[in-house]
């Protein structure tokens, strides 16, 4: 804790928590944490960014489903490759915090199930949705009749003003009704 | 309301509505458009050859009524920067009701809420910027620079408002700007840098607030630091949940929750009526400490703090009583106890209350609408990381998802009569079995009791034999709370519920008949034989009675971890594997915590100190229970509402559990006499006579108004009489406002149908005066590269059909996702009139008289349930784009959409008035 402690600055420190849902203590072991997935001879750099591989190796994205999606919807690289900066990491984790608000919780799952990033939640975002929470099996798979059932239902009550997709305030407005969303929609270090 | 609706057409601040969102995925997909172009073209364009006349000729309606003021291509980049502004209008939180209005922006600024609810709303196109791909921009004809200005603008405005904030504000809505944390930090250093450079500017009252905000800042994170180094069981809860998921996770929670709980209560007790008494040497323990005491409370417990016969009924002075003229004022015990424990329920009576409201309010009211499968969409639990968790939860989701959907066909179904009666006197026959259980329980339990109160001989206690008998009423009807709801579960074989959810809320209703029953019986032993049989302590025999039940049931839970779960486990995977790995139960958990809970707050009168088993009990459960839960148990089988179930727990906890204690503890206060030798309120009628003697003994000149709070309230009826009827009328102004509120959402939803409508109607509009405006440049071969691209990409992908040139040209515009299109080449072109016809009833007919030459027959594509049309469906014809027949697009894009939308909404007007 000490070394990590030194490198960020007290300054940075307080900026960050200001400017994330997270503490101090979160705010460290951060840092820890992503200092281990640095490589060895580049530690002591902060702008470095560990690139998506690495990072899916941490055992609380594993096996996360939308683990990629994450990864994409935070990395602020040019290259679109995934790759996560200290500041991409700690955005992340303030996102999955406790006290991340519902608002900001909706957003940015909105932009994880947008799969082809256009802004709306079409038919193909949500069939994708729809095969990551059942897995790849083929036995645990719906089949096309059911997909489309189910993705007709989930368009009749969710898409408000019938233009076919789910965009950001409909999806927030789903959201708001299932109660369960804030309290899974969390990633603890 | 429907006048209303209609101004949006005049106002320039329409372009920052909802209807206009086309958004980038509109853009790159163009969403609402004749899927069946080719198919239907030749078809189309016989039927139509006569009706495109009347659609052209609406284009050139004058538009000076419309233009109000503000052309709408004052706007860089004409009307198609709608488009873009999409996701600036699409406000997070509040895009739902009051946004309509967003003209009036800059008089909404006064509340802080909406200053911010603004501020991400307009924020959240900055974060889209980057991502805007160039195809879409070339699409709605958009050159960098223009998008460029727009976010340089917008970022500049976010500034200025940003720094007219103080610090606090600012904070908060930087901190929920839904961008990466580096443009916060680019936003947040030139908020500060303009802040500095208007320094002068600023008064010193702000630069006040800033401070203490910062000083309030820097207190509460201090606060919350040090609570999140106190958070207990952190890692032990991340551990369940990462395993199990939320679901059982909340059963901890509750746990930890009730822990708070008795830890607040201990500290309360302690406090005030346990410290004081240990500072009154008169009362002494001459008893000897055997070690089965712990088990039954019998022996040298009775002489001690921990049960109520023990407290002095005098006021403790610091010294012994030789000394009462000590320096230190009197601390009256009566006065003390009474005080503690009244104040005590009250408190428990206020976050009770709050808790249940806000979890009710949060999980109940707003959950009402969406369906099962929305919920299992979009609330994966991202806490679960185990792998084999993960794939458990996939393959439970899965199930769950088919059995919904095979659900939703059956549910149409309707039973015969005899299959009703059958149904129905399946769940008599249940409620029957159960209700004799719970009935012969109680009556076990009572003459149990009974038995007990008559043949011990309370004045020769010492006996080891005699001490341990006293154990034979816990353990039975610790055994009843094991068994019998084991038998309930049972009842699912006779009863076949259709819907688990029904099973699930009968089960606990008859655990908590049960339980709150075999309570019921114990306060009535306690209140009535118990206080009129002559022992003379009462009030210690009944705190023993109620300790040893807590003690054992927490025995009872553990034997039920080990040899429940464990032996299950074990035979489950050894000899048995259909019997399988048991499932923890976290309706059965729970409701043995709030019986738990029950009894503890029902000892609190008698034995201060419980709160101090409870908390002991809770913390050692957390421990067994999760290494129970770790080694034997696998995860819920079905999705479990965890935060509705919550609710429902912690109103059971409130209303039979908590209210049901409340009338005991107040039946012992103003009814019930109190033993006479022993415990605070010896020699008193009722416990509350202390207040009279109280109030009586009241002489200091400046506590008047005590004694006629007493007087003139309290006991009178009259104020409680007017205090209920001022709640009744509170109450049913707010049932209206709730009903008035039901209404308006009905009226906002119908609202945003419409605009739902207009927004469909204006993309075509759109699409076809674009066509041909671009037809017009069709020769750019600037323009022509940027759509290239993205044509071929579509065209691979899209189906392969001929398309007329004009569409095989700008294909981007003309053609919908490729699947669609599937679909519609699957329909058989020979059956269309009877369809046809169909799908006119189905849906709303859009009337323009002015701009169709046969305006009842043209439902419009693009109509509400268009992509989730039935697979028979025919879409209806609609004028095709000819590039030949639009008179040379003279008329600005812009405007000729305003002026059809608006004939439009004309026709409709008078279409509705025409009904009424």
């Amino acid at each position: 804790m000490g070394s990590s402690a030194s490198q960020l600055t007290k300054e940075l420190l307080s900026e960050y928590q200001e400017l994330t849902f997270l503490t101090k203590q979160e705010i460290l072991l951060a840092h820890c944490r992503f200092k281990e997935l640095l490589p060895k001879e580049s530690r002591n750099t902060m702008d470095y960014r560990v690139p998506m591989e690495k990072i899916l190796t941490m055992p609380e994205l594993k096996s996360n489903p939308f683990r990629q999606r994450i990864c994409y919807v935070f990395s602020t690289s040019e290259a679109k490759d995934g790759s996560l900066s200290f500041e991409d990491f700690l955005d992340f984790l303030s996102v999955f915090s406790d006290s991340a608000t519902p608002e900001i919780k909706s957003h940015y799952a909105f932009r994880i199930f947008d799969f082809d990033d256009d802004g709306t939640l079409d038919r193909n975002d949500l069939v994708k949705l729809v095969n990551c929470l059942t897995g790849d099996a083929p036995e645990t798979r719906l089949s096309q009749e059911e997909m489309n059932q189910l993705i007709g239902n989930i368009l009749e009550e969710s898409d408000i003003d019938k233009d076919g997709t789910v965009n950001l305030s409909e999806f927030q407005h789903v959201i708001s009704r299932s109660p369960d969303f804030v309290s899974s929609f969390k990633i603890v270090l | 309301m429907s006048r209303q609706t209609r101004d949006g057409v005049l106002n320039p601040a329409y372009h920052d509505s909802e209807t206009l969102q086309m958004g980038r995925g509109s853009a790159q997909r163009p969403p609402q458009q004749n899927p069946y172009g080719s198919t239907e073209r030749t078809y189309d364009e016989g039927l139509q050859a006569s009706g495109r006349q009347d659609w052209d000729s609406a284009e050139h309606i004058p538009m000076a009524s419309l233009a109000g003021g503000q052309s709408w291509d004052q706007q860089p980049g004409g009307l198609s920067n709608a488009g873009y502004e999409w996701d600036s209008a699409s406000d997070p939180g509040g895009a739902r009701a009051g946004d309509f209005r967003e003209q009036e922006r800059p008089r909404l600024r006064t509340k802080r809420s909406s200053i911010l609810r603004q501020l991400r709303m307009r924020n959240s196109s900055l974060f889209f910027r980057g991502a805007l791909s160039s195809s879409a921009l070339g699409w709605l004809r958009l050159t960098a620079e223009d998008t460029q200005d727009k976010t340089a603008q917008e970022e500049q405005q976010l500034i200025i408002e940003l720094v007219a904030m103080s610090f606090y504000d600012r904070v908060r809505a930087i901190r929920q700007l839904p961008v990466s944390l580096h443009e916060k930090k680019q936003i947040r250093k030139r908020v500060l840098l303009e802040k500095t450079s208007k320094k002068g500017r600023i008064n010193w009252y702000m630069d006040c607030r800033d401070n203490f905000y910062l000083f309030h800042r820097r207190c509460s994170t201090f606060v919350t630091n040090a609570y999140h180094t106190l958070q207990l069981w952190q890692g032990g809860l991340k551990d369940i949940g990462g395993k199990f998921g939320s679901s059982i996770l909340s059963y901890f929670l509750f746990i930890k929750w009730l822990l708070m709980f008795s830890i607040f209560s201990f500290l309360v007790n302690f406090g005030f009526i346990t410290v004081p008494q240990l500072f009154d040497r008169d009362t002494v323990n001459n008893g000897t400490f055997k070690g089965l005491e712990l088990l039954t409370g019998e022996g040298y417990f009775t002489q001690s703090v921990l049960f109520y016969g023990f407290y002095t009924n005098k006021s403790v002075t610091g010294g012994s009583s030789s000394n009462s003229t000590g320096s230190l004022l009197p601390y009256d015990m009566q006065l003390a106890y009474f005080f503690t424990i009244s104040v005590y329920f009250v408190l428990c009576c206020l976050s009770l209350v709050y808790s249940a409201a806000s979890s009710f309010h949060k999980n109940f009211m707003s959950a009402s609408e969406l369906s099962r499968s929305g919920r299992l969409l979009f609330s994966w639990d991202f806490r679960v990381s185990n792998d084999k968790a993960v794939r458990s939860r996939q393959k439970n989701l899965s199930t769950q998802l088919k059995e919904l959907l095979s659900e939703h066909l059956q549910q149409k179904l309707c039973m015969t009569f005899d299959e009703r009666i059958k149904r129905f006197g399946r769940h008599l026959l249940a409620w029957f079995v159960s209700s004799g259980l719970a009935i012969g329980c109680s009556a076990a339990v009572y003459f149990l009791c009974l038995y007990n109160v008559n043949s011990s001989p309370w004045n020769n206690r010492s006996d080891l034999t005699k001490e341990a008998s006293t154990l034979l009423l816990p353990i039975v009807v610790s055994l009843i709370n094991l068994i019998v709801p084991l038998l309930y579960s049972l009842l699912r074989n006779i009863e076949f519920f259709t819907f688990p959810r029904h099973e699930l809320y009968t089960l606990i209703l008859r655990n908590v008949i049960l339980k709150m029953s075999i309570i019921g019986v114990l306060c009535y032993y306690w209140l009535d034989k118990v206080v009129n049989c002559g022992i003379p302590c009462w009030e210690t025999f009944v705190g023993g009675d109620i300790y040893r039940l807590v003690v054992i049931d927490f025995f009872f839970c553990l034997f039920a971890c080990f040899f429940g779960e464990f032996l299950h486990k074990v035979i489950g995977t050894r000899f048995f594997p259909r019997l399988g790995v048991p499932e923890f139960d976290i309706a059965r958990n729970v409701l043995d915590l709030i019986y738990a809970q029950t009894l503890a707050w029902i000892g609190i009168y008698f034995s201060p100190l419980l709160p101090l088993i409870q908390i002991i009990k809770l913390f050692l459960m957390f421990y067994v229970k999760k290494f129970s839960l770790m080694q034997n148990c696998h995860p819920p089988q079905r999705s479990w509402r965890a935060a509705q179930m919550m609710t429902i727990f912690i109103l059971i906890l409130f209303f039979p559990s908590y209210v049901g204690v409340l009338i005991t503890i107040a039946v012992i206060f103003w009814r019930i006499t109190p033993s006479s030798s022993c415990g605070p309120f010896r020699g008193l009628n009722v416990p509350f006579d202390v207040i009279a003697n109280w109030i009586d003994s009241i002489t200091l000149p400046g506590s008047q108004w005590v004694v006629w709070i007493y007087n003139n309230l309290i006991q009178s009826v009259l104020f409680f009489f007017i205090l209920t009827l001022l709640v009744l009328i509170l109450i049913y102004v707010y049932y209206q406002i709730v009903v008035g509120r039901k209404k308006l959402i009905a009226i906002l939803r119908d609202h945003i149908a419409n605009e739902g409508k207009d927004k469909a109607f204006l993309l075509e509009k759109l699409k076809k005066l674009q066509s041909q405006s671009m037809s017009s440049l069709y020769q750019d071969p600037s323009l022509e590269a940027m759509g290239s691209k993205d044509i071929q990409d579509r065209e691979v992908r899209g189906s392969s059909q001929s398309r007329t040139p004009s569409e095989g040209t700008f294909p981007v515009q003309l053609r919908r996702a490729p699947s669609l299109q599937e679909t519609s080449n699957r329909r058989q072109p020979t059956s269309f009139s009877g369809e046809r016809q169909s799908a006119r009833d189905a849906e709303r007919e859009y009337v323009l008289p002015n701009v169709l030459q046969e305006p009842q027959q043209q439902p419009w594509p693009g109509a509400p349930g268009f992509q989730q049309a039935p697979p028979n469906y025919i879409p209806p014809d609609y004028p095709v784009d000819d590039d030949s027949s639009m008179e040379g697009g003279t008329l600005p894009v812009s405007d000729a959409l305003a002026q059809a939308l608006w004939a439009r909404r004309q026709a409709e007007d008078e279409e509705e008035e025409g009904r009424y």
